[in-house]
């Protein structure tokens, strides 16, 4: 039974919603999650890979949601040298996305959440300054839910912050206009994740592969949708695919963008917080968004939580999630950010001279740091390009 | 938005939407200054009083279903 009003109102049912309802929930709020589509975790828009740090504090790694691990890295530069990484210190893992994304909306409606799907949430209840609930549509009614927060987790198509009346739409060149198939009938070692460069492949992006197995993987392609010209990504990435896994099977497909922007200078108001790709939590450079958003999903719904505990959720109270936010990751995406600003525009020939001397480093000793100690020496163009990205 | 990359009204002269391609992905909608598109589910919807035909969205859709024509 829905009611008509609750404490809070999350919109959008991925990870960034979920852990938001979750600690919105445990803190004593009454929780309302919307979802536009039928099910939590489908369609899966997601190459599916996180950092093992992005699990801790929420879930123990389970292989109910983790298809397996990944231990190392593989760059392939534009004339297909390969520089291959072996993540000592960092693991990390390829998820299933359709369970992992169930078992979050799982853990916020144990701790009290209340989850509905095929929710689309068309505007905003205002007053004068103040966010006071939102309109949702259902298959067969529409129906307006009050609220004292609403927390957008809406996506990198969010519509909430703009009709809060925060600016939050992307720049094509802040925007990976993206593709990706589940690969059948390949072999792959199931361990490595690899990434392939080039303003052939994918020009401002990349191409991934990231396995789901020995013989499955997610490929897709990222490219920046201010440098689209005529070739969109599902055509790049048929091209991809014809050169390097000709006699594959597509499984399944999909598309989406992924935020690489600069972080918004507001993403709460009076009433509102914005959480995850709907505030371009995103990693500027790699796309990877899960652990971003959950733990902005997991600030915010604390900081709905004790708002609610001290009766009062107006612009100022919730400004401490902007401030908090940026003070946690703030410089980190800014730096993230030039440094995409500088990969992304490297031509194909700086490329791969690059790789060229990146690959007479020892296998064993082959770390990012390293990798990146090498370049800056022998390599001063890039080092001229690279500095500019930390200062 | 960078002060390289204006939103340039009327950069497009027609924009057509190509239904049958759609996946519903919301690129178009991210890079949509005017906030003229909206997304359901299945079903995409232009508000063709709003478009200031700047062509953001036919640059970020992944698999062609807008296309921008010369202005």
């Amino acid at each position: 039974m829905i009611r008509d009003s609750y404490d809070v109102i999350v919109v959008g049912g991925g990870p960034g919603g979920a852990v938001s309802a979750w600690f919105a929930a445990r803190g004593g709020a009454s929780v309302l999650l919307l979802e536009k589509d039928r099910d939590i975790g489908i369609p899966v828009r997601c190459a599916e890979a996180i950092g093992q740090g992005g699990l801790q504090g929420i879930l123990e790694p389970d292989p109910h949601f983790i298809a397996h691990e990944i231990n190392s890295l593989r760059f392939i530069a534009p004339d297909g040298t390969r520089i291959d990484i072996q993540q000592t210190d960092e693991v990390g893992y390829m998820l299933n996305r359709r369970i992992f994304d169930q078992e979050l909306g799982r853990k916020a409606a144990s701790a009290g959440a209340q989850i509905i799907t095929h929710a689309y949430v068309s505007g905003l209840i205002k007053n004068s300054d103040s966010i006071r609930g939102v309109k949702v549509r259902f298959p067969a009614a529409e129906k307006e839910i009050r609220a004292k927060i609403v927390i957008g987790a809406d996506g990198v198509e969010s519509r909430v912050g703009r009709w809060a009346g925060l600016r939050t739409f992307y720049a094509p060149k802040d925007l990976e206009s993206c593709y990706q198939v589940v690969l059948g009938g390949i072999t792959v070692d199931k361990n490595l994740i690899s990434l392939y460069f080039g303003n052939e492949v994918a020009p401002g992006g990349y191409a991934w592969v990231f396995p789901k197995g020995d013989d499955i993987a997610n490929v897709g392609i990222g490219v920046s949708a201010a440098m689209i010209d005529g070739i969109n990504a599902k055509k790049h990435l048929d091209q991809f695919i014809e050169r390097h896994f000709p006699k594959a099977s597509i499984l399944a497909c999909v598309s989406g963008g992924v935020p690489s922007a600069k972080p918004f200078k507001k993403i709460h108001g009076s009433g509102i917080m914005l959480v995850g790709d709907a505030a371009a939590h995103a990693s500027p450079l790699t796309g990877g968004g899960i652990s971003n958003a959950i733990a902005a999903g997991r600030l915010a719904g604390e900081i709905a939580a004790k708002c609610i505990a001290d009766g009062s959720w107006n612009e100022k109270d919730l400004s401490v999630y902007t401030r908090m936010w940026d003070k946690r990751w703030g410089d980190n995406q800014r730096r993230l950010y030039r440094l995409k600003e500088t990969v992304f525009k490297l031509s194909d020939d700086v490329f791969n001279k690059a790789a060229a001397v990146l690959v007479s480093i020892p296998t064993e000793e082959r770390s990012i740091k390293k990798i990146i100690a090498t370049t800056l020496k022998n390599n001063p163009k890039i080092l001229l390009e690279l500095a500019r990205t930390f200062f | 938005m960078s002060k390289r990359e204006k939103v340039v009204k009327g950069a497009i002269g027609e924009l057509r939407f190509i239904s049958e391609l759609c996946d519903f992905c919301g690129c178009c909608v991210a890079v949509c200054p005017v906030d003229c598109i909206e997304l359901e589910e299945s079903r995409l919807t232009l508000d063709m009083n709003s478009c200031i035909y700047c062509g953001n969205c036919p640059k970020a859709c992944p698999v062609g279903a807008l296309v921008g024509d010369a202005a």
